[in-house]
């Protein structure tokens, strides 16, 4: 015998719980009808008279979502619903889906240059082009050299590490570290997003599956561009849902 | 010649000095260390920067690393001025 419990939308303060009448209906299966039979008093608290008006979870409106596993690491360059992680303006109730990095296969070009570096001094040893030097000079060169080489491994995993793009459910944030000195924290409210754009092509990119996300928005910061991330339609797909999901929010007046 | 002059030692030449020419070859790597190190520290300050706006367990780590690569370019700009 179903028992169907109809809450009143009113809210209150109080965070005692507080008797609400209730109707109760009472179906007869074999008949095929519902009637309302008795009139009850239950106890019920404010907090289950809001959960009606509250933001529903992810898994429940996207089909991305729900099929991706909770990311643990720390170095995935496509992380869906991130643990241990967040970022400086994060509002209390947001929660990040996505967390984006580039495509590791894009920085095969510094890690190249690196291992070069690396094996430089052991190729120029067998080569006596710096022997005019003075031994104390020569070493002095070497450690130069290293300290330059990890320098620049430093500074380039930092750039990739910190380069990310996030996906909210709120908003999107789009964080460009574009060297040691220049920083761009650009935000948008999925609201206010009114295309996205996939964009793919080349060989690597059809082979590693990357690309970048243009996604245009009505607020001052009309264009931002998620560049070289994995699996672009499937994130495309998702801030798609996540649009759907804000239009459905304003339609039901649903607090986000 | 000139690159003799210039690095082997006890060679004068007609032009230059080699003692002269040895002091400036030590001040350009006093020079070269030294700016690593402000190198080295604007990457810690960054560390920091870019920690606050992305927070992970991992940042901490990175704080570590940036400070340990700031040591080392300390510790080896103080070599090159004490025994170079």
């Amino acid at each position: 015998m179903p028992d169907i419990f109809t809450a009143s939308d009113h809210q209150t303060d109080s965070p005692v719980p507080e008797l609400v009448p209730v109707s109760v209906l009472e179906s007869d299966p074999l008949a095929g009808t519902t009637t309302v039979t008795t009139t009850k008093t239950v106890t019920t608290t404010s907090d289950e008279i809001a959960e009606s008006n509250e933001p529903r979870c992810v898994d429940d409106y996207s089909e991305v979502m729900r099929h991706e596993e909770p990311t643990k690491g720390q170095f995935h360059a496509f992380s869906p619903k991130p643990q241990n992680l967040s970022f400086s303006s994060q509002q209390k109730n947001e929660q990040i889906l996505l967390l984006l990095r580039r495509h590791p296969i894009t920085q095969i070009g510094w890690i190249v240059i690196a291992a070069v570096m690396l094996a430089a001094p052991l190729i120029f040893g067998f080569i006596p082009f710096f022997d005019f030097l003075l031994p104390k000079y020569q070493v002095a060169g070497v450690i130069g050299w290293y300290l330059l080489t990890l320098g620049f491994i430093l500074q380039s995993f930092l750039t990739w590490f910190f380069n990310v793009n996030i996906i909210t459910d709120e908003r999107i944030i789009d964080v460009d570290f574009y060297n040691l000195l220049h920083r761009d924290v650009s935000a948008a409210k999925i609201d206010n997003i009114e295309d996205v754009t996939e964009v793919t092509g080349g060989t690597l990119q059809s082979i590693f599956d990357f690309g970048s996300v243009v996604i245009q928005t009505a607020g001052t910061q009309q264009k931002l561009e998620f560049e070289d991330i994995p699996q672009p339609a499937k994130v495309t797909r998702l801030l798609n849902e996540l649009i759907l999901e804000e239009e459905k929010e304003k339609i039901e007046n649903r607090v986000n | 010649m000139f690159l003799q002059a210039i690095f082997l030692p006890g060679f004068n030449s007609f032009f230059v000095n080699v003692g002269t020419l040895d002091l400036i070859l030590k001040w350009l790597f006093v020079i070269g260390f030294g700016l690593y190190v402000v190198f080295a520290f604007i990457v810690t300050r960054q560390i920091s920067i870019m920690r606050s706006t992305l927070i992970s367990t991992f940042s901490y780590l990175l704080t570590v690393v940036g400070y340990i690569h700031l040591l080392i370019a300390i510790i080896f700009f103080l070599g090159i001025i004490l025994f170079v």
